[in-house]
């Protein structure tokens, strides 16, 4: 007898659905609900100082193994941060090294309301759901759980470049943290899972000169990347997909990666049309995500053309552009952001750095990428940290900037550092 | 004090129990297993539950838990073959299938579960559930081009599989070379 996929439908109908449980699933939603809650509230306790100390200064919930109250807090805390929650994160406790170059000596790093002291130079910050990703000035890729920090693998850093801009990537969501082993012939594409501490894919990539492969996106458990091709004077760029499970590389297109990125809830649609919108998510390689104050909202910014006039005269169209403003989440709902009540918002752009969960994200208002430098000094505003809650449909004033100090020079703005965006060098 | 919004259980009661049966029916075709069939349902429910307060339209509702039954599927698949060896047979599993009670159609019912996860949600989701590319590409979150390509390959390898015992469909996805 010959079989076909329709008699497979008559085959499953025939089956007796089973029983469903909906209360048992409504309790399982509300237990996810509460942990955000939970991960919510850590986040904004880790805000006001006072809490910070409280917290330091009680003991353990488990009595036998908590220091009294007057032993020094530990360089962190034992809340663990529920999964698939990443904690608010950032620095502005760190010292510059000497030479101005890409050095950043990470003295203690926010991470929820937790505090960890990396302890290492390093020229970028970025997360995984398990902790925190940083790259060394010698290419030394180490990752932190707030508890230990360990090097977990090595890339190679062009003069004059930060590491974000190329050559490792995290994905907003998950465990992933994928980079290019340092040039030669044994250079390969890695893909370390930060949950289970193991290398989940390495790919052979010799042909993946340091400035002939960039990384585009970890999407899901695919490795969006660009490879120059170079064949005599010709050079074009293709872009490749690692599936990692399968550890196969191969051709695709951008269409292909936006319809892979648009089904990722931790993203956003720009425009007016949720079906035709560009597709974007967190990433600085092409562009940041970027928000504007507009009134009582922030509004999600993109451009819409350049006007192509040469404002400087160096025969190259150069602007001005014009903005459109507003856009969608990933299931299509269309943002609307209140800010806060009360809130003077800063003049400057505010930029997404990091996603907390499927529902809310950090912007930081101020920062640019690319350019080596987040601001300058004095600017009202500057290096506010807001987190958007797009089901609440506002945003919240979650850590207010550093004190901008003397006015001046640049060199002697108050920087702060975040995640995910290209570090000032 | 911040305070998510709660999702309406009352609706959310109503949507999972009139559409379970439909809802369990992709399920068990994408992911092959009664059981597997089963959790895969219940999670994919609590993820529509935890996202409930952003559906406004309700009449969505059943289309977007499918998308999530789709994916998370393929993401478990995907997961679980870091941690399984491919194997010649599928091992047996511990609960009583249902669906066995109808051997004839048992060879292309393995075959079909031996195809990779997106292979397998392509020709299940086009010729079982009798959707169109382009809707299959949005359960899948892939392009059509995409569903063309995992559809060609599935088709390929079931006749492979199974030769002449197998009856495939008459449609465009044959022609499409991968």
């Amino acid at each position: 007898m010959n079989a076909s996929l329709r008699d497979l439908r008559q085959h499953v109908d025939q089956t007796p659905p089973p029983p469903l449980d909906v209360e048992g699933i409504i309790a399982r939603g509300d237990a996810r609900l509460r942990r955000r809650r939970a991960a919510l509230a850590a986040g904004s306790a880790s805000l006001a100082v006072a809490a910070i100390v409280a917290v330091a200064a009680l003991p353990s919930s488990d009595p036998t193994s908590g220091p009294p109250a007057e032993t020094p807090s530990p360089s962190i805390t034992e809340t663990p941060a529920p999964t698939g929650v990443r904690p608010l994160t950032y620095t502005d406790d760190y010292t510059v090294g000497p030479d101005l170059d890409i050095h950043w000596y990470m003295k203690s790093i926010q991470y929820g309301d937790r505090t960890i002291r990396p302890g290492i130079d390093a020229t970028a910050l970025d997360l995984t759901d398990d902790g925190v990703v940083m790259v060394a000035p010698d290419g030394g890729i180490h990752f932190s759980d707030g508890r230990t920090t360990e090097k977990i693998g090595e890339t190679t850093i062009l003069e004059g470049q930060s590491w974000a801009e190329w050559g490792v990537k995290t994905s907003p969501a998950g465990s992933l943290a994928t980079w290019f082993t340092p040039e030669g012939p044994e250079r390969s594409l890695v893909v370390y899972d930060t949950h289970q501490r193991k290398v989940l894919a390495e790919v052979p990539r010799p042909d993946c000169v340091p400035d002939h492969c960039s990384l585009s996106a970890v999407v899901g458990d695919r490795v969006y990347y660009e490879w120059l091709h170079v064949a005599g004077p010709r050079a074009t760029t293709r872009l490749k997909v690692l599936d990692v499970p399968t550890e196969t590389v191969s051709e695709t297109d951008a269409g292909t990666l936006s319809a892979d990125l648009r089904f990722h809830p931790r993203g956003f649609v720009k425009g007016d049309n949720y079906s035709t919108g560009e597709v974007v998510n967190q990433d600085v390689n092409d562009e940041a995500v970027y928000f504007v104050p507009r009134g009582s909202t922030l509004e999600l910014q993109r451009v819409v053309r350049t006007t192509g006039a040469d404002i400087d005269g160096d025969g190259e169209g150069d602007g001005p552009v014009v903005y459109g403003y507003g856009g969608f989440d990933a299931t299509g709902r269309r943002l609307n952001l209140q800010l806060p009540a009360g809130y003077t918002p800063a003049e400057n752009a505010y930029v997404l750095f990091q996603w907390l969960d499927d529902d809310r994200f950090a912007v930081m208002a101020g920062a640019t990428h690319g350019s080596g430098n987040f601001g300058i000094d004095g600017w009202p505003g500057y290096g506010d940290i807001l987190v958007c809650d797009i089901v609440r449909e506002r945003c919240t004033l979650a850590a207010p900037g550093p004190d901008p100090g003397v006015t001046g020079s640049d060199d002697d703005a108050q920087f702060r550092l975040v995640p995910h965006l290209t570090l000032p060098n | 004090m911040v305070v998510l919004r709660q999702p309406d259980h009352e609706a959310f009661s109503e949507f999972a129990s009139a559409r379970s049966a439909s809802l369990f029916r992709t399920a068990y075709l994408v992911i092959g297993d009664y059981q597997l069939a089963q959790d895969l349902v219940q999670e994919s429910l609590v993820k529509a539950y935890v996202a409930w307060p952003r559906i406004r339209d309700v009449t969505k509702a059943e289309a977007y838990t499918r998308r999530i039954i789709v994916t998370t599927c393929i993401s478990w698949r995907r997961r679980r073959s870091f941690s399984e060896r491919p194997a010649n047979d599928l091992p047996d599993v511990g609960v009583v299938d249902p669906t066995t009670l109808l051997p004839e159609q048992g060879e292309l019912w393995a075959a079909v579960r031996h195809l990779p996860p997106k292979q397998r949600a392509a020709v299940v989701l086009r010729f079982c559930e009798d959707l169109s590319q382009a809707q299959v590409a949005e359960l899948m979150g892939c392009s059509v081009g995409s569903v063309k390509r995992h559809t060609s390959l599935a088709l390929g390898k079931l006749r492979a599989e199974m030769g002449v015992r197998f009856s495939p469909p008459f449609v465009d996805e044959q022609a499409v070379t991968p």
